[in-house]
């Protein structure tokens, strides 16, 4: 038994290592590490995404448009689903937030870009504020509180009317450019700046989710005891990952007003949260490039099955798809879509040792 | 020379039932401690005390001289205090070599990097399990992943709950002769260490503190326990020691 | 003065009502350890075919059992067929599938009975009695006593029997219900089922004030989340006296402030509650075991 004792000396420790490494395995499982191919496979999907819309109708590359945008919502909500663990329905709040805000401030004077800027910045802050409340809620009882918060958007809106426009709702900047390429509606400019935006903060949490932000997060929301005796202020981050959260569902909310022109009640009900937090879970909650399946399932899946199912009965298929999801284990299609690859991958190259 | 860890007059009650009552006792620094006891005698809630998850009723808790009644659960790190769980408690998207250096981030070893990670687990017998997920690794792998973590963050005063119950009788060997190195390493480390084997805290352990109902019944030099009749009766009940 | 009589009396009689809607979800806590979104839904087939009777020519008394036990048996079913087998990936998935059961419910009945708002029956608008000048019908008065004596059974019920007992036991220890003789499954499933009756009987209170659709049922699930988040998770007692205060309190808004700020009104209060009292107003703090 003495064995394992006398190993310091070979100490593996004392050899020149490469950067840490997850196997093949481990990476799928988890949605962690490989980040170079997985930037790659976010450029691609983002890629593949623009010549789609490129080559569609106006009618579905405007669908499209849309599905990018709450792609970016998908992807806050899915921080506070993959690494916490946790139930927001709140995502179509933040989205209200940032739209409405948008257009209040853009209305009210100022440039398209201050206005996006001030905007989101308002909506994080309140986003910050809502959260301290609210994660005092135990794990998926976080459902509670946002579900009643979005149920109470739509009136909240209406008597806000100074500021909304009540049930009339109010028009968006429909006018802005950027390089000469008009930014609203189904343009092309439009698709181009959501996607790049939604690009942008996909690698920003890719790039966190596998260094210490995303380590202290996971320790948290994995074992939060683990991660009180070990220093670590679980409601301090939880705070800050619901806030990112909100702040990347104002960034949606403020390309959802360019590209829709107009927001009123109507458009963030209290489904709309539960769109895209189903959308995070059917497309895998720790994928980056996954959340662009979410916002595809949100945007574009709809408006290709009314061809096949009236619309009333559109919500049937999506609950069909989400319990098929958990029945599947819960880990979206992205893995799944990442399984085949690896399958694929030791196919054709045969299984390599898991540390080689 | 003040004690690295002092308790004094500690009561912790759960509904009315005191799970540790008038509890004082003083361990000297690099003093390795048993804490032994029947099932639900309170070892764990004593360790959940000294580790701030629990908030006594009543009573002090001391380490090297600063009290921390006041100090939250999750700033004891920096004072010195590290624990180790009943049940592994490890991320389970992080690698064992990840889970390890979450110790260092808050804790006293914060220059500590990924070397001093492996070194660790090496010493402990289980580098080779550094780059595997918790679910991927045996029971006994995790268990002293855990260790490995709380030491990265260079403790004064060191809490192991139960780490051997549920390991195979090879992998309780492999713990002991990990816990023996650790001891090597650190002279000056404190230890309290949780364990329903009487046999394996006697082979680490100088001393032992036994609880009953909550009561500290001995505590002394581990062979003096081991021989008193209170704790034969309380605890040993007709088990023999070995 | 009128007013305040009639907003504070009413509102403590949709308020028990309501009520009745945390103890539903509380009573699935219990047994599981989550929360359950389809609720509403399920009570929405309940009173869909009640109408259905009831149009066709029942009596009230009958369609009233008819709705209580449709939403007994989907409930039932939704919790032995959907979620309780889920439960075997986590809380987390099965929650989700409690939501996914509510979209395949509520896009059924959205195919089939559409989404216009129908009036529903009620036991019946005449005064009953008159309290402090406010007048009650018939309707409120059935209420309040039914409500009343569902929470004086369940409280019997959580206390005396052997299955209430273990129901409580069962959350915090798996083998609790097991040494009571008790299977942990079949708590579940009574624990399903006894929501789903509930959620019916709630139904048929809530129905004709709200009138009935696809929508308005989940009005039962705002207002019982905030009963149980208010009154702390697992207190039957606390869902009783939460549901009761915002009763009144949603009423006295909608009297003197306007109605579309009554979510926002429940949503608030709702957190300055969890600010001040994590737990909720009874819950019981709970010790993490380690
Ligand atoms: N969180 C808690 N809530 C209620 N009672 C508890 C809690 N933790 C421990 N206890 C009670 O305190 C007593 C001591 O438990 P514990 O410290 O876990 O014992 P040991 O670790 O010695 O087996 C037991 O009676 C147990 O039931
Ligand atoms: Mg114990």
């Amino acid at each position: 038994m003495t064995t394992t004792v006398d190993r310091p000396t070979a100490d593996p420790g004392s050899a020149p290592r490469r950067r840490r490494r997850l196997s093949d395995r481990a990476a799928t499982t988890t949605g962690r590490g490989r980040v170079g191919a997985r930037l790659a496979t976010l450029v691609v999907a983002c890629l593949a995404i623009f010549a789609f819309g490129q080559s569609s109708t106006p009618a579905i590359k405007y669908a499209v448009i849309l599905s990018v945008v709450y792609a970016i919502a998908v992807l806050g909500n899915n921080a506070v689903l993959g690494l916490l663990g946790e139930m927001n329905l709140s995502s179509g709040v933040s989205m209200a937030l940032g739209a409405y805000a948008f257009c209040y401030f853009a209305n009210d004077g100022m440039g398209v870009v201050a206005a996006a800027v001030a905007a989101v910045a308002l909506s994080t802050a309140l986003a910050a504020i809502v959260a301290i409340p609210t994660t005092r809620l135990q794990g998926i009882f976080t459902a509670l509180a946002t579900f009643a918060l979005a149920y109470a958007i739509p009136t909240l809106a209406i008597y806000m009317k100074e500021y909304t426009g009540g049930d009339e709702g109010t028009p968006a900047p429909f006018d802005f450019e950027i390089f000469g390429q008009l930014v609203s509606g189904s343009t092309t400019g439009m698709l181009v700046a959501a996607l790049v935006v939604f690009a942008v903060l996909a690698a920003a949490s890719l790039l966190m989710l596998n260094a210490a932000p995303g380590r202290a997060a996971l320790m948290v929301g994995e074992s939060e005891l683990a991660g009180v005796t070990n220093g670590f202020n679980p409601r301090v981050i939880k705070v800050l990952v619901w806030t990112w959260a909100g702040f990347a569902g104002a960034v949606a909310g403020v390309l959802y007003a360019l590209t829709v022109g107009f927001i009123g009640p109507t458009g963030f009900g209290f489904m709309l949260g539960v769109w895209i937090l189903v959308g995070g879970v059917v497309a895998g909650a720790r994928s980056a490039w996954g959340a662009l399946l979410g916002g595809l399932f949100v945007g574009l899946v709809p408006v290709e099955l009314q061809s096949y199912v009236p619309a009333e009965g559109t919500s049937i298929v999506f609950g069909v798809i989400l319990l098929l999801a958990l029945l599947a284990g819960g880990n979206g299609l992205a893995q799944w879509i990442e399984r085949i690859g690896l399958l694929i991958k030791e196919r054709t190259f045969g299984r390599k040792k898991v540390d080689a | 020379m003040t004690a690295a860890l002092e308790v004094r007059e500690l009561y912790m009650t759960f509904s009315g039932v005191d799970a540790l009552s008038s509890v004082s006792l003083s361990v000297p620094q690099g003093t390795w401690m048993g804490l032994i006891g029947p099932n639900g005698s309170g070892k764990s809630t004593m360790l959940n005390v000294l580790s701030g998850l629990y908030k006594p009723r009543a009573g002090a808790v001391v380490v090297s001289g600063s009290d921390l009644g006041r100090v939250p659960a999750r700033s004891r790190i920096k004072h010195g205090v590290c624990r180790t769980f009943q049940h592994p408690q490890l991320a389970a998207s992080l690698t064992i070599l990840e889970n390890v250096m979450v110790g260092a981030v808050r804790g006293r070893g914060a220059s500590a990097d990924d070397e001093t990670g492996l070194q660790w687990l090496a010493r402990l017998g289980c580098a080779e399990y550094a780059e595997h997920l918790p679910a991927e690794v045996p029971y006994g792998v995790q268990k002293r992943a855990e260790v490995a973590r709380a030491l990265i963050s260079e403790p004064s005063l060191l809490l192991l709950d139960e780490p051997a119950a549920g390991l195979s009788a090879r992998e309780r060997a492999e713990l002991v002769a990990a816990l023996r190195e650790v001891r090597e390493v650190l002279p000056d480390l404190t230890l309290c260490l949780v364990e329903h084997d009487v046999g394996l805290v006697a082979s680490v352990c100088t001393e032992l503190a036994v609880l009953s109902a909550g009561k500290l019944i001995a505590h002394g030099p581990t062979d003096e326990v081991l021989a008193d009749d209170a704790v034969k009766l309380a605890y040993l009940g007709s088990r023999s020691t070995t | 003065m009128e007013l305040l009589q009639t907003s504070l009396i009413l509102g403590v009689v949709v308020g028990i009502v309501y009520s009745l809607s945390g103890a539903g979800l509380v009573v699935i806590f219990r047994t599981s350890g989550y929360i359950s979104f389809t609720q509403g839904d399920i009570a929405a087939v309940g009173l869909f075919v009640g109408l259905a009777a009831y149009n066709s020519g029942a009596g009230y008394v009958w369609t009233a059992l008819l709705v209580i036990a449709v939403s007994t048996l989907v409930g039932g079913l939704v919790g032995a067929l959907i979620t309780v087998p889920l439960e075997k990936h986590g809380h987390l998935p099965a929650a989700l599938s409690t939501i996914a059961t509510a979209l395949i419910i509520s896009g059924l009945l959205n195919l089939t009975v559409g989404g216009d708002p129908r009036s529903f029956p009620e036991v019946s608008r005449s005064e009953a009695l008159s309290i402090l000048g406010v007048q009650m019908s018939w309707s409120d008065v059935a209420g309040v006593l039914v409500s009343a004596s569902v929470f004086i059974g369940l409280g019997v019920f959580f206390s005396r029997s052997r299955m209430g007992v273990a129901m409580r036991a069962v959350n915090d220890n798996k083998l609790a219900g097991e040494l009571l003789g008790v299977p942990d499954r079949r708590l579940k499933l009574v624990s399903w089922t006894v929501a789903g009756a509930l959620s019916g009987l709630l139904g048929l209170f809530v129905a004709p004030i709200l009138s009935l659709s696809t929508v308005s049922v989940n009005t039962l699930l705002v207002f019982g989340f905030c009963a149980i988040v208010i009154g702390g998770f697992d207190s039957i007692f606390g869902a009783l006296v939460a549901g009761t205060a915002i009763g009144v309190m949603t009423n006295l808004t909608s009297t003197y402030l306007d109605p579309n700020l009554v979510p926002t009104v429940l949503w608030a209060s709702m957190l300055l509650v969890l600010l001040v009292r994590p737990n909720g107003l009874f819950g019981r703090r709970k010790l993490v075991r380690v």
